[in-house]
């Protein structure tokens, strides 16, 4: 194996991702011992990776707080919160440094994200939601909501088997990375097959449903100790 | 960058170990320390575990090739690996079969750990290079490449059927995205923090 092989069959991405044979796993990992080349690219993938998720945990963080301060406004007594919540900006550096040396629930580090989108595997049409391999209080569900022209923000919603609605989250936008992030808490999910449910609001209000991707959801919540 | 052992230098640095020489000892450490971080960052699962596994790994390369049962030295790399993902694999057997004892049949611990500040701060860096790199990209359609590739973890071919590309068009997105990463990357933290990226792991074992 030399580095050209390696770039011409993407290993460093596959080995990143665990998608290697054992074999071709143990071939790149001898490999990869004694080539330079081999070592500073797995750097960046992994960083790049790394860079990719920590952005669309932040977005998703982003949005949700926006959303519960839209609901949150339109109360007059909380308007007086508000005005605390801008002083507290002021106060962003010391926060910082508080958050660098104490981990808190609802991070934006290694988030657990699960990506819904038209692609999916003929063997297993339905988006698989692991419970049991999320290390924090939810999951971020990262949708590709399709081309459809002229929308303004998007509503989600997951039903369950029954049709009942688990989950809501409306005012979404498309983010950086082209798609619409939501967190949801994981408390608010059960095992069993679920339906997300996308639709497409426009500038004049009107909403039509845009997709609709089946979520297998699996595990026990917990399991990781959190 | 550093360069790659010829099978005449492996053959010479397994020779000077097997002869008792201590700086070889230290060479093989200082060659190989990179690598096997990087293979143990994909198989261990917290830093402290992953720093104990290249301390045992060294210890027993150096035991097994001075014992001579290295027998063919321009193995040396695939030996190295080989023997740090044992270790890994045998840390996390050992693991399930004592929560497997304690616990009656509950299953091994496999979940990541929680991220510590550092990674917290590596995340938020690496977040806002990606941000950087996704405004300067030209279009939607590279972006959602990018988003596909590396968020949702879509195979290549699929990823290029589905966008109308073909496979070169493909790896021409993911190249540029990649090169401006580095370069950016490179800009912010300056050619050394590569090094310590790599080396962390390295540096913090042989500091304890």
């Amino acid at each position: 194996m030399d580095y050209a092989e390696v770039e011409a069959q993407d290993l460093v991405t596959r080995y990143d991702r665990g998608t290697l044979s054992a074999e071709e796993e143990m071939r790149f990992e001898a490999h990869l011992m004694n080539c330079p080349e081999t070592q500073e690219a797995l750097v960046y993938a992994r960083s790049l990776r790394r860079g990719v998720r920590a952005l669309a945990a932040e977005d998703a963080l982003r949005a949700s707080a926006a959303g519960r301060l839209v609901r949150l406004h339109r109360r007059p007594a909380v308007r007086v919160g508000l005005l605390a919540a801008l002083l507290l900006l002021f106060a962003a550096p010391l926060l910082w440094q508080l958050r660098t040396t104490a981990p808190s629930a609802g991070t934006v580090s290694s988030p657990h994200v699960v990506m819904m989108s038209a692609m999916r595997s003929a063997d297993d049409p339905s988006t698989i939601v692991d419970l049991g391999s999320v290390d924090g209080e939810a999951v971020l569900l990262a949708i590709d909501p399709g081309d459809e022209p002229g929308i303004e923000t998007y509503r989600l919603t997951l039903e369950n088997a029954d049709g009942a609605p688990v989950f809501a989250r409306d005012g979404l936008r498309l983010n950086a990375l082209e798609v619409v992030m939501v967190r949801v808490p994981v408390a608010r999910l059960r095992t069993g097959a679920h339906q997300l449910r996308v639709d497409g609001v426009t500038v004049d209000g009107s909403r039509a449903e845009l997709a609709r991707y089946p979520v297998r959801i699996v595990g026990e919540a917990g399991r990781n100790g959190q | 960058m550093p360069r790659a052992l010829d099978p005449e230098q492996l053959k010479a640095l397994v020779a000077a170990i097997e002869a008792g020489d201590s700086q070889a000892e230290a060479d093989l450490v200082e060659t190989f320390g990179r690598g096997i971080a990087l293979l143990l960052g994909r198989h261990a699962r917290r830093r402290a575990e992953a720093e104990d596994l290249y301390q045992d790994t060294f210890r027993l390369a150096i035991q097994k090739i001075r014992a001579g049962t290295l027998h063919r030295p321009e193995q040396l790399p695939g030996f190295l690996s080989g023997l740090a993902r044992n270790l890994a694999i045998d840390h996390y057997r050992k693991i399930g079969r004592r929560k497997t004892d304690t616990a009656g049949d509950a299953l091994p611990d496999v979940r990541s750990p929680a991220p510590s500040p550092l990674d917290r701060l590596e995340d938020a860096e690496n977040a806002s290079l990606v941000r950087q790199v996704l405004d300067e990209m030209p279009s939607a359609r590279d972006r959602e490449v990018l988003m596909r590739y590396y968020l949702a973890e879509q195979d290549r071919d699929a990823l290029a059927r589905s966008l109308g590309l073909d496979a070169q068009q493909l790896s021409r997105i993911l190249y540029r995205a990649r090169q401006r990463y580095k370069a950016l990357y490179l800009a912010r933290f300056g050619v050394a923090a590569l090094l310590l990226a790599i080396l962390l792991v390295a540096y913090r074992a042989r500091r304890r």
